[in-house]
């Protein structure tokens, strides 16, 4: 196996993590939200920090860089949840972008811009056998995730989440806890998003705010949309899409300059397709 | 415009055609905005998101003050420039963006909640 393959492997099953969170929130519960990449950004920044401060590897800093996108999340996906479906998307951009904030801002302990370089994974410091490592915990996650929904499908929580998107109202009258499903569809969310982040800070050893911005979750987002969640078949094979089409524009030899544009154009495209068969 | 926001199915159902008001309406908007943009751009220069603040600043009005039609928005947008220009000779840069942000998502959650309890 390449490195090249390892490196696309590592971004695959990542990506696939990040879009199965998506999945659960739009899927489930109905949340057209743009926030994942916050909780992407607090399990990587939570993994960098116990790693430069303690010394903890790759397998330690999973778990914490779980809970504490959970935690902090999980919060904020419950107040966006509560809104209208237009009141969603707004609150939601307000919480990725106060996260984002909260990060270039504290910089004593996120390096503000900056970012934070350096980060280990407690084995030998060689490409290969970081990328070897980081693979194996990221298809350990993809495998929690895809856990997560088959476990959801074979109990009541999926249906009485899926009560919860078609009539809040409804669901109220059945007697089912709203508010309880939403804390923990989003506690779900973020935490899985929240290890996928702790996998890709031992991953690239270096983060900045900007690696989890805007433009981050709104991919994130689409994946759950093109591969009309909660399919997960779907959801990974948009997320596949994310991570090979600017491969695919690099082989092709396009601009690199224009390679992040032509994706997003491409992803735009693929949106409204997806949007406009939906609607049909 | 405003009974086509209020209710569709009625406006659809009183005979008026939806999808050519809501065409006039956006072409108005458009409209606007490309005016408003003609004055920012003097200021900040021209980029793809110089008018995302403002965008923000807009909401943040419709929030608070309600539709347009009203004078509470006129109030309201007021309130909202001098609390963002409060907040910019009070707060370090990037706070700034913090605080428009905290207090939109503050307005949004306190309206849903309201509109649960209903």
């Amino acid at each position: 196996v390449t490195d090249y393959a390892l490196h696309l492997g590592v971004l695959l099953a990542i990506w696939g993590a990040l879009a199965l969170s998506q999945g659960l929130l739009t899927g489930y519960l109905g949340i057209l939200s743009v926030h994942q990449a916050s909780a992407w950004a607090i399990g990587a920044y939570t993994a960098a920090l116990l790693n430069r401060s303690l010394g903890m590897p790759l397998g330690a800093t999973l778990l914490p860089g779980a809970l504490a996108a959970g935690l902090l999340v999980s919060g904020g996906t419950w107040l966006v949840a509560r809104g209208r479906r237009d009141d969603q998307v707004v609150a939601s951009l307000c919480l990725q972008i106060i996260v984002i904030g909260l990060l270039v801002n504290l910089t004593p302990l996120t390096g503000g811009t900056n970012g934070l370089a350096d980060i280990g994974w407690g084995g030998p410091d060689t490409q290969r056998t970081r990328a070897i490592a980081c693979l194996g915990m990221a298809l350990l996650l993809l495998f929690v995730a895809i856990s997560a929904y088959v476990y959801l499908r074979r109990t009541s929580a999926a249906t009485g989440w899926q009560v919860i998107r078609d009539s809040r109202e409804y669901a109220e009258s059945l007697g089912l806890d709203v508010a309880g499903a939403r804390l923990k569809c989003g506690f779900l969310a973020a935490a899985i998003a929240g290890g996928a982040g702790a996998i890709f800070a031992h991953y690239t050893t270096f983060i900045e705010p900007r690696s989890f911005g805007l433009p981050e979750s709104v991919a994130i987002l689409s994946t759950a949309v093109i591969g009309r969640a909660p399919n997960v078949r779907g959801i990974l094979a948009a997320a596949a899409f994310v991570v090979l089409a600017p491969e695919v524009l690099r082989s092709l030899g396009t601009d690199p300059g224009i390679q992040g544009n032509m994706r997003q154009a491409m992803f735009g495209v693929l949106l409204i397709l997806a949007i406009v068969s939906r609607g049909r | 415009m405003i009974a086509l926001g209020e209710n569709p199915d009625l406006f659809r159902s009183l005979g008026f055609s939806v999808v050519r008001t809501q065409l006039v309406a956006l072409a108005l908007v458009s409209a606007t905005l490309s005016l408003s943009a003609l004055s920012v751009v003097e200021l900040t220069g021209a980029y793809p998101t110089a008018g995302f603040p403002l965008v923000i600043l807009g909401l943040l009005t419709r929030l608070i003050g309600g539709p347009a039609h009203r004078v509470a928005f006129y109030l309201a947008a007021v309130g909202v420039t001098v609390f963002d220009q409060a907040a910019a000779i009070i707060l370090p840069g990037e706070w700034r963006t913090v605080a428009l942000f905290g207090a939109l998502l503050l307005l949004i959650a306190r309206r849903s909640g309201r509109e649960e309890r209903r």
